[in-house]
């Protein structure tokens, strides 16, 4: 879940409850400052009719001696009742449902018992809390609407709000995503006010920028190493050869240095396919030509043909489907299928065959090229591609062949996939996509 | 024919040019770009063997002097820089040929006697090998009335192996002239064998192909007097 909803969630929940507590606890809040309300009233009522009772006596209220009295206003929310009674109570408010005249209303009731000319009365003054059960169940309903209303308010404004906020972290995010390799890494500064993102923006800058250098200087290790080797060979090579073409060696030392040379050719292959790999990865490579691939699959195949009979393998190739691709480094992608159905030669086994397809799929192009040779364990797949890797010592190869293809495949953006049996054959696949 | 070394490695140079000397060259040696540009200016050359990565000059600069004041002059591009720009860059400017560095002097000849031919024509553009007739001009082979058809490398080799006729030729050496020093190929030297497996057969239908000798481990040798 992406930080701003969780942030988002987390303040809506929190508001939820909120507001949920003051739902519940509110109407009985309102009417229990409601009642203290009423109670207070009550007492001053009561002081009132006390003082009516005082000044004029009881009579004001009660013609006979025994009679009771009772009295409304006219809407019944408050009410007076003296009656007689036996003995007396505590001053109590209670709150009670009252008859009267057949409509039933919540009352709070002060209960006063007094004495007066050695009689006992019992005073009872009440006014209707009806109002406030009313009120609290409008104020339920309308609070409920208000709050849902703001809940949603707040939940918009905060998740545009976070939004905003969290922006600079989603930018660095896309920016990480776009970077496949270090060195696509864009360095421009995050625009941000939030000292946090800069600082991080910042720190991940730094860390590509050390992995950058570091990349570098590797490339750079090898290209001048290998450029730096390459004169003294040329040296020795050149010297080799006017040793011979002097003509004064006998024979075995003419067989010497003739091997001598051959050493120093595959001296000269590897910091050549090293040189041009570090060229590749360093982007000194043009890619501004088109291929026809499947032309360039004729091409390969009747390069390597003359090699077939060696081992009498069957070589067959499907490619039908025309396909342009560019832009893309035509000698390259010729050396990358070239090593591929090489290997194929090299590693397969007497009467195998090789099936190189070209098809197209989509708008992509897939070129398989499968040998029915020794295939290679799944162990050592992960590996295969890796500078100088090879698990078979006897062939005449530098294990630079395919780190080459996999240059090669990766700087032209082309997939590339093996699937092997051991003792069945390998099958690589190659996709270019348009 | 007049060749001026443009190399400022000492010792390569030297090597360079105790080759040429034997192969009948007359040699001149510049060690620095400033030099080479002297010389220019001075002599007629028929050959510049220029190295691009002079300490003191641009190497391409020197080619564009050399067509100026040497327009007659064959100019080869020797360097170990090998990138392709420089190699399309230079031949644009109008030098003739492009060897990367390290370079065999066989094909260094070779190349240099393939503009020469390219140039001013063979004397004899038709050379007699053991009763073939291979013309190098026009890259065919003939043995008295029936054309021998050849692929494009089978040629190249026995052609490689006319030119360099005598020598004990590496299949190293024939792998990268085949290959037009397409180095990078993941080649290995069975392909020189097959090719010349196939070569001799298809010559050995006329007459028998003694004369292309496979010195053991090593290469092959076309002996001709």
């Amino acid at each position: 879940m992406k930080l701003y909803y969780k942030i988002t969630l987390i303040n809506a929940i929190t508001r939820i409850l909120i507001v949920a507590a003051f739902l519940i606890f509110t109407p009985s809040l309102i009417y229990k400052t409601a009642i203290g309300h009423t109670d207070a009233r009550l007492e001053k009522m009561k002081a009132q009719i006390f003082h009516i009772v005082d000044t004029k006596g009881i009579g004001e209220f009660l013609q006979e001696e025994d009679s009771t009295f009772a009295d409304y206003t006219v809407l019944k929310e408050k009410f007076i009742s003296i009656e007689k009674v036996d003995s007396l109570g505590v001053d109590t408010f209670v709150t009670s449902q009252r008859d009267i005249e057949s409509e039933i209303l919540e009352f709070r009731i002060l209960k006063h018992w007094f004495t007066y000319s050695n009689t006992k009365y019992l005073l009872e003054i009440g006014e209707s809390v009806q109002y406030v059960r009313d009120l609290n169940s409008i104020l339920r309903e309308v609070a409920l609407y208000l709050l849902i209303i703001f809940i949603t308010v707040t939940v918009v404004v905060d998740l545009s709000f976070m939004q905003y906020l969290l922006n600079p972290l989603r930018k660095i995010e896309s920016k990480l995503l776009a970077t496949k390799h270090p060195e696509k890494f864009d360095f421009k500064r995050l625009n941000t006010t939030t000292t946090d993102f800069r600082y991080l923006d910042q720190t991940i800058s730094e860390m590509m920028r050390t992995i950058q250098n570091a990349f570098h200087i590797e490339k750079e290790f090898i290209a001048n190493v290998s450029h730096e080797l390459l004169t003294p060979i040329s040296i020795l090579q050149t010297r080799l050869e006017n040793m011979i073409e002097a003509g004064t060696l006998n024979e075995e030392a003419e067989h010497k240095i003739l091997e001598s040379q051959r050493t120093l050719g595959r001296l000269k292959q590897i910091i050549r396919s090293l040189l041009l790999i570090s060229q590749i990865e360093n982007n000194q490579a043009v890619k501004n030509e088109e291929a026809n691939l499947r032309e360039l699959i004729q091409e390969v195949a009747s390069e390597i043909e003359v090699r077939m009979e060696e081992k009498n393998i069957t070589l067959v190739v499907n490619a039908n489907d025309e396909f342009v691709y560019k832009p893309c480094n035509k000698s390259l992608l010729f050396t990358m299928l070239f090593n591929l159905v090489n290997n194929a030669v090299k590693y397969n086994k007497q009467n195998g065959k090789i099936t190189i397809t070209g098809n197209a799929v989509k708008d992509e192009y897939h070129i398989t090229i499968s040998d029915t040779g020794k295939g290679i364990p799944a162990e050592n797949i992960e590996s295969i591609f890796h500078r100088f890797r090879k698990f078979n010592t006897t062939e005449e190869s530098y294990g630079l062949g395919l780190a080459m293809v996999k240059t090669i495949a990766d700087f032209h953006n082309i997939d590339i996939s093996v699937d092997s049996r051991p003792g069945e054959g390998s099958t690589f696949t190659l996709s270019f996509k348009a | 024919m007049n060749v001026l070394i443009v190399e400022d490695e000492k010792s390569l140079a030297k090597e360079v040019q105790a080759f040429l000397k034997k192969e009948g060259y007359v040699c001149d040696i510049a060690h620095t770009g400033k030099e080479a540009s002297e010389k220019i200016y001075v002599n007629p050359y028929d050959f510049l063997l220029l190295d691009l990565g002079l300490p003191d000059y641009e190497g391409l600069d020197l080619v564009k002097e050399a067509k100026e004041a040497n327009s007659e002059a064959s100019i080869i591009i020797l360097t170990a820089r090998g990138s392709t720009d420089d190699k399309i860059k230079g031949l644009d400017l109008g030098a003739d040929d492009y060897l990367a560095k390290p370079f065999s002097l066989l094909e260094l000849s070779s190349r240099m006697q393939a503009i020469t031919r390219r140039k001013h024509g063979l004397k004899k553009s038709i050379t007699d090998v053991h009763g073939f007739q291979v013309d190098l001009t026009n890259r065919s082979v003939a043995f008295k009335t029936d054309v021998i058809s050849l692929t494009k490398k089978e040629f190249d080799i026995l052609q490689y192996l006319l030119i360099n006729k005598n020598r004990v030729i590496t299949r190293m050496q024939l792998t990268e002239h085949i290959w037009d020093n397409a180095l990078e190929v993941d080649y290995d030297s069975n392909y020189v064998d097959v090719h010349i497996k196939n070569l001799r057969k298809k010559l050995g239908q006329h007459k028998e192909v003694d004369w292309i000798e496979t010195v053991r481990g090593i290469g092959y040798r076309l002996n001709l007097l």
